[in-house]
């Protein structure tokens, strides 16, 4: 049996993600950042505590874990900011406030979460990105800070891919597509369709895939 | 004779910059950047009430290691310095520069690309500076309608001032331009 540790996994894409790896037969540690959020996963997962901007979280939960091999780590975790707000009103508060969860928190949790990926057979570490991260393909603008974190995110991926390749971790990005959920006000496809999508991809992932950026469909998004 | 803002100089290469065009006969302010987390946007007073050219010029080194050592103290040092204030200060001057019709241009570095390796573990420069890419060709976009130009040069070690003037002058609106203009994807 495969196991996994879904960051994030109490509604949206993160709670399908729950429902399908069940059904394949996966092993499933699901974290929520309170105890409602807890309360709302299946009985069938081992849940955790863990709020992936707050660095102490991370690090209970890393030692919650201690010798549990994860063939998977998915930061699912993520906001999308004030997507209203113009340049102009875009505070360091509110840049910081999106990177922390979007950038640094994935980072943060996968690097504390390498050992139990080693104990595991599949080693893959993956994280969400989006087509907002794509620079080529920006030709409106907007939602600043939300495309800046998950550029950065793309960034930091390549870099680990980079480093943990030696360790046969397979790093990859995946983007889910416009998905009805909280942070599209539930517009865009069903939320089935892109997780489904997303784990035939995570199914097919090889070592010499470590780096890419791929979509619920497949297709790698452009830089 | 046009008005150029160097912003960045406390580094060589703005230096050199704000010497080259000043002896190329164009009014020069120069701005240092801020170091401090939250960053405080550079004095903008003596910017001047149009500006021709402003260019964004970093030569700040990061530490390179593995992932585990990258703190979120250091991330947010490198998210203040190299993406956010670099914007925050492109979008304060946005009205000077809109006088003017003129461009704002980011120094980078080919390194900060997706297609460039990272034997180093550069998480805390490369990262930071791919978003602010991102938020270059954002500000691109949104700015088409004002005539600002934003642009983006991949800036080589010991790169001569008047080379890059000539790259920084011929680059493409928000596209990313090695110095000898080609373009070189993100």
């Amino acid at each position: 049996m495969s196991s996994i540790l879904i960051a994030g996994a109490n509604r949206g894409i993160g709670r399908e993600f729950v429902t399908q790896l069940l059904a394949a037969g996966w092993d499933v540690h699901a974290t929520a950042r309170d105890d409602q959020g807890l309360a709302a996963l299946p009985a069938s997962v081992t849940g955790h505590r863990l709020d992936i901007a707050d660095d102490g979280s991370i690090e209970a939960l890393a030692a919650e874990l201690a010798g549990v091999a994860l063939d998977a780590v998915l930061a699912n975790a993520g906001i999308s900011g004030d997507v209203s707000l113009p340049a102009a009103a875009i505070s360091w508060d509110e840049m910081a406030r999106v990177f922390e969860t979007n950038t640094f928190g994935p980072l943060r949790l996968l690097a504390a979460l390498k050992p139990q990926l080693l104990l595991g057979q599949r080693r893959l570490a993956l994280g969400m990105s989006s087509l907002m991260s794509s620079i080529s393909s920006n030709d409106w603008g907007t939602q600043h800070a939300y495309r800046a974190s998950k550029t950065a995110l793309n960034a930091m991926w390549r870099s680990l891919a980079d480093e943990w390749r030696g360790d046969g971790i397979t790093c990859v990005l995946l983007r889910p597509g416009f998905v009805k959920t909280d942070m599209t006000n539930n517009q865009g496809m069903e939320v089935d369709v892109s997780v489904s999508g997303m784990l035939k991809v995570i199914e097919g992932l090889h070592l010499v895939d470590s780096g890419r950026v791929i979509g619920f469909d497949g297709l790698d998004v452009p830089w | 004779m046009s008005h150029v803002a160097i912003i960045g100089n406390e580094s060589k290469l703005g230096r050199q910059l704000a010497a080259h065009y000043a002896a190329a006969g164009h009014t020069v302010s120069e701005l240092p950047l801020a170091t401090a987390t939250p960053p405080a946007p550079p004095d903008l007073a003596a910017a001047g009430e149009s500006i021709d050219l402003a260019i964004f010029v970093d030569g700040f080194v990061a530490a390179a290691g593995p992932a585990a050592t990258a703190t979120r103290a250091e991330l947010r040092r490198a998210l203040a310095r190299l993406t956010f204030l670099p914007f925050e200060t492109a979008v304060r001057l946005h009205p000077a520069l809109a006088k003017s019709r003129g461009r704002a241009a980011l120094l980078s570095r080919r390194e900060a690309t997706m297609t460039a390796g990272d034997p180093l573990g550069r998480y805390l420069d490369r990262p930071f500076r791919a978003a602010a890419h991102a938020l270059w060709r954002c500000l691109a976009v949104e700015w088409r309608g004002s005539g600002v130009e934003c642009v983006l040069v991949a800036v080589p070690p010991d790169v001569d001032a008047a080379d890059l003037a000539v790259a920084i002058e011929r680059a493409p609106n928000g596209e990313l331009v090695d110095i000898d203009g080609t373009s070189i994807g993100w």
